[in-house]
């Protein structure tokens, strides 16, 4: 059900068929494409309330998008589907103004799907803020990135689980985290974690740390091991790593805000060379 | 059953003096140690019980199993395929390369015991561990459940002695450990053979932070 559009979004209303019987079902997909000197939303297809809102473009070609989700927060039953796709010649960066919540569940399972498809000659930038795992949720989340060889990818996943603000742990719920990086069809990278009370708890897991995140930068040199290795110095929790050309980068934090200006800096470091423009924070980060 | 040779040719295949270079890999607990999240002989156990249930019980046994089908039925296909995925589930630089030379040096060795089918391996960046221990296994006839325990307690036997060399711990204590995670070990066997393949995958956060921050350690033993 794609929609052809101009690239000018508007924030746009549920449709009354997204009321699904056991939850929301709220999809939304994008394709970025190459249009008059800059990157324009070429097409969209949108289900329940999950919207996006006109494109930014503070830096000149690349496609600012923010993604909304106006109801704020998921239940047990709701079911989220995001599907990015970058075409050959198109830079786009996507992020959300707030972050991510999953309610505690009374039984059921919501489910957040994120495709990030990136075509050759492409550059996709998913940089949404954290999502936050109330204590008691239940939650199957996966996210599928399809790069084609010569695509640019920067992207990251901070994870919170309780909330920290408000004494709350996570000595309930259960969340399973899916992640799948294919180049050319071969898997190239595979995650999949299962977050428990004990995974919470165990020095293994989050040693109760309640945040946890990586970002992943692709294509990277090793001089950029170099530089994000410096960049961590002497703090804890804080490590990287490179697996062919591709930048992986863990942290463990009490407080999701600083694991996220620590990726910030590392994607203030990188982003030039992988994705082929200068550091050009999105002015939502600073609020 | 297993019978008498066939157990022979599994201790001569797990044991520590197998000239494949095992000892000198960490597999990140050397960091752990050094960022004093493992300090003493329980830390020990429930890091490394953790890693046995949540990523080995979930990721190399389980394709092990299926490399070890895949030998057995020459399916040369199916090798290559689950020695891919095998690579993709490793989380860091570190732990892919300790992969690729422990399961060269198995290749090299395995060609000079005559195993057919490993010479093509030895030269083959993307040899790992199990698919060589998988090829060892079904040439010398060991059954199946029993090469996957063997892997398990292989790759436990020395993450013990990582810990006693390093916490450091003393030789009962590291008895102490393999006698009660050992005792684990059948059940996450049963598990592993259970899985479909959908279900293969295990990730444990601070097994892959602490090899990530193992690769920037300055002073260290190990190779991983």
């Amino acid at each position: 059900m794609f929609v052809d559009s101009q690239g000018r979004g508007t924030l746009t209303g549920t449709s009354p068929s997204a009321v699904a019987a056991e939850g929301w079902n709220a999809e939304l997909g994008l394709c970025f494409a190459p249009g008059n000197g800059k990157t324009v939303i070429a097409r969209r297809r949108h289900v329940g309330p999950l919207v996006v809102q006109r494109p930014f473009y503070p830096e000149g070609p690349v496609c600012h998008v923010y993604l909304l989700h106006p109801p704020g927060g998921v239940v047990a039953g709701d079911t989220l589907g995001i599907d990015l796709a970058a075409a050959n010649g198109s830079a786009a960066l996507v992020t959300t103004p707030a972050a991510g919540k999953f309610y505690r569940s009374a039984g059921g399972v919501a489910r957040q799907s994120v495709a990030l498809r990136v075509a050759s000659g492409a550059s996709l930038e998913w940089l949404p803020q954290e999502t936050i795992f109330y204590q008691g949720a239940r939650v199957r989340a996966r996210v599928a990135i399809e790069l084609e060889a010569g695509a640019r990818f920067l992207g990251w996943d901070v994870v919170v689980l309780g909330r920290p603000a408000a004494g709350e742990g996570f000595s309930a719920g259960e969340v399973g985290l899916e992640l799948r990086i294919t180049q050319a069809a071969e898997p190239r990278y595979l995650e999949r974690t299962l977050l428990n009370p004990e995974a919470y708890a165990a020095p293994w897991g989050l040693g109760g740390h309640s945040a946890f995140g990586t970002l992943f930068a692709t294509p990277s040199t090793a001089a950029h091991l170099e530089a994000v290795r410096e960049l961590i110095g002497d703090q804890p929790e804080r490590g990287v790593t490179r697996i062919g050309d591709l930048l992986i980068c863990r942290g463990r934090d009490m407080r999701a805000d600083r694991l996220r200006a620590f990726f910030q800096q590392v994607w203030a470091r990188v982003r030039e060379d992988v994705i082929g423009h200068k550091a050009c924070a999105p002015r939502i980060w600073a609020t | 059953m297993i019978t008498d040779l066939a157990l022979l040719r599994l201790l001569q295949l797990v044991s520590p003096g197998l000239p494949i270079g095992m000892y000198s890999y960490s597999q990140g607990l050397e960091r752990a140690i050094d960022d004093g999240w493992v300090t003493n002989e329980g830390d020990t156990g429930r890091w490394i019980g953790g890693i046995l249930e949540r990523c080995l019980s979930r990721v190399d046994l389980p394709i092990v199993a299926r490399l070890y089908d895949a030998w057995a039925a020459d399916d040369s296909d199916a090798v290559e395929r689950w020695t891919r995925t095998l690579i993709a589930h490793r989380e860091t630089a570190e732990l892919r390369e300790e992969d690729r030379q422990t399961g060269q040096a198995l290749a090299r060795l395995s060609e000079s015991l005559d195993l057919a089918g490993s010479p093509a391996w030895s030269r083959k960046p993307e040899a790992t561990l199990a698919t060589l221990f998988a090829l060892a296994a079904v040439r010398w006839g060991i059954p199946k459940r029993a090469a996957v325990t063997g892997y398990g307690w292989s790759w436990l036997e020395n993450q013990v002695l990582c810990a006693v060399k390093l916490v450091p711990l003393g030789q009962v204590a590291g008895q102490r450990l393999l006698r009660d995670l050992a005792a684990d070990l059948p059940a996450w066997v049963e598990e592993s053979l259970a899985l479909t393949d959908e279900q293969i995958g295990g990730s444990v956060f601070a097994f892959a932070l602490a090899s990530s921050r193992h690769e920037m350690q300055y002073s260290r033993l190990f190779r991983s």
